[in-house]
C-alpha cells in the first residue's frame, strides 16, 4: 500500500487534495469549516492587514504628493490670476474715477451747456511763448474757432480759454495764461466789470477796475459774456489785493485761477453764443 | 527545512504580489493570477507534488482572504498544479511558445472547473464572461515569462530540485 502510494504519489495528493477542497466547498454553512475557514484566515491576515494598510498609506502617500504638485500648479495659476485681479481692479478703479468725473461732467453740462462738446487734451505747448494745448476734437466734431473751453473742477465749471485754431480732427486752445488771452470778468459779490488778462505763466491780472468799482481781495470772479466769445457765469479765480495801475486812472489785482489751466486733461467745449448759468 | 522555507516565502510574495494586483491593476473588474501563474510554473519547474501542494495552500489563502466559495480555488489550483506537473517531462518549458501555450490551457482549466464548481455548489452562481476569460487570459500571456524566469532563479536560490 505504502509503495503503491510512493510509486503514485502526485495522483494520490490529488486525490486527497481534491477530497478535501469538495468537502470544504459542500460543506459550506458548517460551523467547522468556518472555523477553519478562520483559522486560515486567522494566518494570513497578518500579511494581508499590514499589506493593506502598507498600500493604503501608499495610496495617501502619492495622493498628497499629487495632491501638493497639483497645489502648486494651482498655486501658481492662481497667482497670475491675482495679478490679473490686480491689475484689473486698479484699472476699474481708474474707471470708475473717470466715470464719475465724466458723469459731473455730463450733469454738469446737461444743467448749464446742453450744447457742449467734452474733449480729451492730448498735448501742451509749454515752450513759454506760448500757453496752447491740443484737444482731439476738431472741425468734424463741430468745434468752431473762437469757442470758450472750460473744464470740471470740484467746485464747478472753470474758464480754461478758447479755441484758437481748428482742424479737422483736433484743435489748440489758447489758455487764459496765455499773454495774449483776455477775458472779461465780473465780480459775483458786486459785478464789477474788469479785463483778465494772462501773463505767460501762473498769475494773472485783472485789469481796467474802475476808482468806483467794489472789488476787493477774496472776491470771486466769473467770465461776464461781454464781446460774444466766453459765455457768462462760468468761473475763473479768486481776487487778491487791488492796487493802482500805473496810469492812475484804473485799478488792477492779481487773480488766482481755480484750476490750473496747464493740467488740465478733459474739457468742454462751449459753443459760441451759448448762453449758461454759473454752477 | 529548505523546501519548507521556499514554499513558505512562494507563498507569501505570491500572496502579496496577486493583493498588489487586485488593488492596483485592474480591467473590467479582472486582476493577473500570480497565484495561477505560480503554480502552474513551479508544476513545470519541479514536479506535480508540489505544485499541487502550493496550489492547495495557496487556493486556501486566497479563499480564506476572498469572500467567495471556501475551497474552490483550492480546488481548481490544485487541478492546475497537477496537471502542469504531469506534463513537465513532455514539455521544453524554456521555450516562450511552451509557456505561452502553457498559460493558455492553465487558464482555461482554471476557468473551467470555477465554473463548474460555482455552478454545482453556488445557488446564484455568476456566470464567466468572454470579457473577463479574454482579460485573464491577456494578463496570464503578458506574466507567464516573467513568472519563469524568476521562480527559475527563485528556486535555484534555495536549492530547490525538481522531483524525479
Amino acid at each position: 500500500m505504502l509503495e503503491f502510494i510512493q510509486r503514485n504519489k502526485a495522483t494520490f495528493l490529488l486525490f486527497v487534495y481534491s477530497f478535501l477542497s469538495l468537502v470544504f466547498l459542500s460543506l459550506q454553512l458548517q460551523p467547522y469549516v468556518a472555523g477553519l475557514k478562520s483559522v486560515t484566515w486567522f494566518l494570513l491576515s497578518p500579511q494581508v492587514v499590514h499589506t493593506s494598510r502598507f498600500f493604503s498609506r501608499l495610496d495617501s502617500l502619492s495622493g498628497r504628493m499629487f495632491q501638493l504638485a497639483r497645489a502648486e500648479g494651482e498655486n501658481i495659476l492662481l497667482r497670475e490670476q491675482v495679478a490679473q485681479l490686480s491689475k484689473r481692479e486698479l484699472e476699474r478703479q481708474s474707471l470708475e474715477r473717470e466715470n464719475e468725473e465724466l458723469r459731473r461732467l455730463l450733469q454738469l453740462r446737461q444743467m448749464t451747456f446742453p450744447n457742449a462738446i467734452p474733449a480729451e487734451v492730448l498735448s501742451g505747448d509749454m515752450r513759454g511763448w506760448f500757453h496752447f494745448v491740443v484737444i482731439d476734437k476738431g472741425r468734424r466734431d463741430g468745434v468752431v474757432p473762437s469757442a470758450a473751453v472750460a473744464a470740471e473742477t470740484g467746485r464747478g465749471l472753470v474758464l480754461v480759454g478758447r479755441v484758437h485754431e481748428v482742424s479737422e480732427d483736433n484743435s489748440k486752445v489758447m489758455l487764459v495764461t496765455d499773454a495774449a488771452s483776455a477775458v472779461s470778468v465780473e465780480v459775483e459779490r458786486s459785478g464789477a466789470i474788469g479785463l483778465l488778462e494772462g501773463r505767460n505763466g501762473p498769475g494773472l491780472m485783472m485789469t481796467y477796475i474802475s476808482q468806483q468799482a467794489d472789488v476787493r481781495e477774496g472776491d470771486r470772479l466769473f467770465s461776464a459774456g461781454l464781446g460774444g466769445v466766453f459765455p457768462r457765469g462760468v468761473m475763473v479765480g479768486e481776487v487778491g489785493p487791488v492796487r493802482p495801475m500805473s496810469d492812475g486812472f484804473f485799478r488792477e489785482a492779481p487773480v488766482e485761477l481755480f484750476m490750473d489751466a496747464p493740467a488740465v486733461r478733459r474739457v468742454l467745449i462751449l459753443q459760441r453764443g451759448e448762453a449758461g448759468g454759473a454752477s | 527545512m529548505r523546501t519548507v522555507g521556499f514554499f513558505a516565502s512562494s507563498l507569501a510574495l505570491a500572496l502579496f504580489i496577486h493583493l498588489l494586483g487586485l488593488r492596483y491593476v485592474s480591467f473590467f473588474g479582472v486582476s493577473p493570477d500570480i497565484m495561477l501563474l505560480l503554480v502552474m510554473t513551479l508544476g513545470l519547474q519541479c514536479g506535480p507534488v508540489s505544485a499541487q501542494t502550493m496550489g492547495f495552500l495557496g487556493g486556501l489563502a486566497l479563499d480564506s482572504a476572498g469572500g467567495g466559495l471556501f475551497g474552490l480555488q483550492a480546488f481548481s489550483l490544485t487541478a492546475v498544479g497537477y496537471a502542469a506537473g504531469m506534463i513537465r517531462r513532455r514539455m521544453a518549458s524554456e521555450r516562450l511558445t511552451a509557456q505561452w501555450v502553457s498559460a493558455l490551457a492553465a487558464t482555461v482549466l482554471n476557468t473551467l472547473l470555477n465554473a463548474v464548481a460555482r455552478n454545482m455548489f453556488e445557488e446564484s452562481a455568476g456566470r464567466t464572461t468572454v470579457q473577463g476569460f479574454a482579460v485573464a487570459l491577456l494578463f496570464n500571456l503578458a506574466l507567464v515569462n516573467g513568472m519563469f524566469l524568476f521562480m527559475e532563479r527563485w528556486a535555484a536560490l534555495w536549492r530547490v530540485e525538481a522531483e524525479d
